[in-house]
């Protein structure tokens, strides 16, 4: 990789084309900003909102599979919930029944997570249209009755619980929310930088072909089906892991969690919050998380349900009419008026000597 | 950085740290946590309570209500040791997960001391409240509930269904050993209690339907039981089900023996959805009150609980048996915490473990709440059965203890 050329330009001259180093751009710098308050956090609130942003981080981590699958590869899973169940399930049960380590059990998420991506993936991919839509469908209606039907192995109704934290804390000076919290964001930032790498680099510009076009595509030596079902594969994983972690925050995993109207909700996230985005990914699941507790507390009793859904309903028809690329894309076009309106002002304003700018300083 | 990229960037970081503050804005801050505001003498004493007013079992939540009207009459009459009794609540739509997360709010932000919920999803908040060391009382029926060895720091109000289940097997093998039976009840753990219960007493049903709450027909598995024989059915689940189920039975003229569990044969939960004719005849094996019975009508504990569901703003939900069933949850805690040696959890679970012939509101005339056993304090059922137009008393009270269902 060659060196970047970046110096600053001297002004009024012709800019040289903008390949800067990662660490001067923006949106390294906004991000830095974001983790550097994400980790102070934990000083800050009480354990119990730290319990729900550690929720919301699991569940972000399930939207940004999800946003994987149909925001950068063009393929719809309706059945990305159940996944995450199932990762929850395949957690808990090694830990609680076979008696591995967290890390083990969350590897073991992984890798069953993995197999269910294949097998689903396999015949849908083959088998082209909507048929990955429809398989996924099944098994989200599936997977709760499953988990029922097969109750002296999952627990039924009851579930499965931990018991004792799963992430406690090393040290006295942190309890076992803040540092549960602060394992979880690591987590949550490690996947979207490996989200972040995956869809920027040679297979990123290939799904884009995909999602153009499938004679595009395959005429610029793209092996779509192969491509697909890798990168549903992968979606699987990091659907099976997020659920792992929230069902280790939660400290349970029970079928009433996973039924078919999740994974519906993980798919409208995904689409309100903005599927081409990370940062959507985490706006969606902070609407998962925090809705119903806000319905039923401006609206006590049965109209709190349908406050929620309302309130869903609502912001998803706003995303699909005036907002297609969710609250993180109608955020950033915010941000980029804001951005317009400050350079016409600045182009508006009295010329400063070269000389006493601070970028002349520096 | 040009000044696109560094307006750009300074715009979005802005954002992020808006985003930020707001969401801290939300939150509540370390030090000012509830289980600090705890330790004062004359702060008040925190009970959470996670109810479903929403979801497939929304239509228990007159529970909720008589709860509070219990707690809103103890601290109109000055409260406990002059300490107001905060009651607060949060609607878990009988999801497990909203269960948990309400009952870590309860504990870790308002600091309660105790958490009280509804049904078998209860099972799920245990090993949490075994870890923060806080009691949980659930009012349900589920054998798991029973076991306090394992979970120390959970109780349930009623009894272990498996107890009436036992009742009732007891009652068929004596009067009708021959009978063909029928289960009809919830997909989850209450039927296998029941099951568990009818079983030691040597029933097994020919034909168990087990269905999801909130269905409504069921004129299938009727008929199914119709085509096995079933003679005997046994009706163990809330509104709507076991109301519809007996109107379409009355419809297409088949006249079953019929056993409705105590929690469901008020009322509320079937007789006024299937009308009293459906239900003339059945039988049920009681231990409350329920204020919508005629015979009920000049009870003076009815009375009082009337008038306390009325000037707690409750009264659309008074005539409910849950209400009044949530109402002697109340005062059951209040009693505790009348007795308790100290305004925490292990107090208090003290003195719940310690009630004596205990008179509560809820319950019918010369039943008491008793020394806990298997987590459960009520053991005593009259034998009911429904003449069209009330319930009517059968034999004497029976106390499972004495009969040697309950060690």
């Amino acid at each position: 990789m060659s060196a970047p050329v970046v110096h600053t330009e001297p002004t009024g001259r012709a800019t040289a084309p903008d390949i800067r180093p990662r660490y001067r751009t923006p949106g390294f710098w906004t991000a830095v900003v974001a983790v550097a308050i994400a980790v102070a956090v934990p000083f800050l609130v009480s354990d119990y909102d730290l319990f729900n942003l550690s929720r919301v981080a699991a569940v972000a981590i399930g939207v940004a599979s999800l946003n994987l699958l149909t925001g950068f590869s063009g393929q719809v899973s309706l059945g990305q919930g159940a996944t995450f169940g199932i990762g929850g399930y395949a957690a808990m049960m090694a830990i609680r029944y076979l008696e591995w380590p967290v890390w083990v059990a969350l590897l073991a998420a992984i890798a069953v997570g993995a197999l269910v991506g294949f097998v689903i993936g396999l015949p849908a991919v083959r088998m082209g249209g909507f048929n990955l839509g429809l398989l996924t469908i099944v098994i989200a209606a599936l997977f709760p009755v499953l988990l029922y039907r097969f109750s002296d192995f999952t627990g039924g109704q009851a579930g499965v619980t931990l018991a004792a934290p799963a992430f406690p804390s090393p040290t006295d000076s942190l309890t076992d929310a803040q540092w549960s919290y602060l394992v979880v964001l690591t987590l949550l930032v490690l996947t979207i930088a490996f989200l972040d790498q995956l869809v920027a680099r040679r297979t990123g510009r290939a799904l884009s072909l995909i999602r153009a076009g499938r004679i595009l595509a395959v005429s610029n030596g793209v092996d779509v089906e192969r491509l697909k079902l890798q990168f549903f594969v992968i979606s699987s994983v990091l659907a099976a892991l997020g659920g792992a972690i929230f069902a280790f925050v939660l400290g349970l995993v029970v079928p009433e969690s996973y039924p078919l109207v999740f994974s519906i909700t993980l798919l409208v996230a995904s689409v309100v919050g903005g599927s081409r985005s990370w940062i959507g990914a985490i706006l969606g699941a902070a609407m998962v998380v925090y809705l119903p507790s806000l319905a039923s507390s401006v609206i006590p009793g049965e109209a709190s349900a349908y406050l929620a859904q309302l309130v869903f309903a609502v912001v998803l028809g706003l995303c699909v009419i005036v907002a297609s690329s969710g609250i993180a894309g109608a955020g950033r076009r915010l941000a980029s008026s804001i951005e317009r309106v400050l350079r016409e002002r600045r182009a508006t304003a009295p010329p400063t000597p070269p000389s006493t700018t601070r970028e002349e300083i520096r | 950085m040009n000044h696109q990229t560094r307006s750009r960037g300074t715009v979005a970081t802005f954002a992020v740290a808006t985003a930020a503050v707001l969401v801290l804005a939300g939150c509540t801050p370390r030090a000012a946590t509830g289980s600090d505001a705890q330790s004062a003498d004359d702060s008040p004493i925190v009970i959470g309570a996670s109810w479903p007013q929403s979801g497939p079992l929304g239509s228990v939540a007159p529970g909720l209500a008589g709860l509070e009207a219990a707690i809103a009459a103890a601290n109109e009459d000055g409260g406990v040791d002059g300490r107001e009794i905060e009651l607060v609540t949060a609607d878990d739509a009988y999801d497990p997960a909203r269960l948990v997360e309400n009952e870590r709010k309860f504990v870790e932000q308002d600091g309660a001391i105790a958490v009280v919920n509804f049904g078998g999803i209860s099972i799920a908040g245990r090993e949490y409240l075994g870890q923060k060391q806080v009691m949980g009382v659930s009012m349900a029926g589920n054998s798991p509930l029973s076991d306090i060895e394992a979970f120390p720091m959970q109780r349930a109000f009623w009894p272990d269904v498996s107890w009436e289940a036992q009742l009732q097997g007891k009652w068929l093998t004596e009067h009708a050993p021959d009978a063909v039976v029928g289960y009809i009840g919830f997909n989850n753990d209450l039927t296998e209690s029941h099951l568990a219960g009818l079983a030691a007493q040597g029933v097994t049903p020919a034909q168990v339907a087990a269905v999801p709450p909130g269905t409504a027909d069921l004129s299938a598995q009727v008929s199914q039981f119709q085509a096995a024989g079933v003679d005997t059915v046994i009706i163990n689940i809330g509104a709507p089900t076991g109301g519809a189920t007996l109107a379409y039975m009355d419809q297409i003229g088949w006249k079953p023996t019929v056993f409705l569990s105590s929690t469901v044969s008020d009322f509320h939960t079937v007789i006024n959805i299937s009308g009293p004719g459906p239900v003339e005849g059945a039988y049920s094996f009681e231990f409350f009150k329920d204020p919508s019975d005629p015979r009920y009508a000049d009870d003076d504990v009815i009375a009082q609980y009337l008038d306390d569901m009325e000037a707690s703003g409750h009264e659309k939900d008074a005539t409910n048996a849950l209400a009044l069933e949530g109402y002697g949850l109340g005062a059951a805690l209040v009693d505790a915490l009348s007795r308790t040696d100290s305004f925490d959890s292990e107090g208090l679970l003290a003195a719940w473990d310690s009630f004596d012939g205990t008179e509560n509101p809820m319950l019918r005339d010369g039943i008491t709440l008793e020394e806990s056993s298997h987590g459960r304090v009520i053991f005593q059922y009259q034998l009911s059965r429904f003449d069209g137009a009330s319930w009517v008393d059968e034999g004497e009270i029976e106390d499972v203890r004495e009969l040697g269902i309950v060690e």
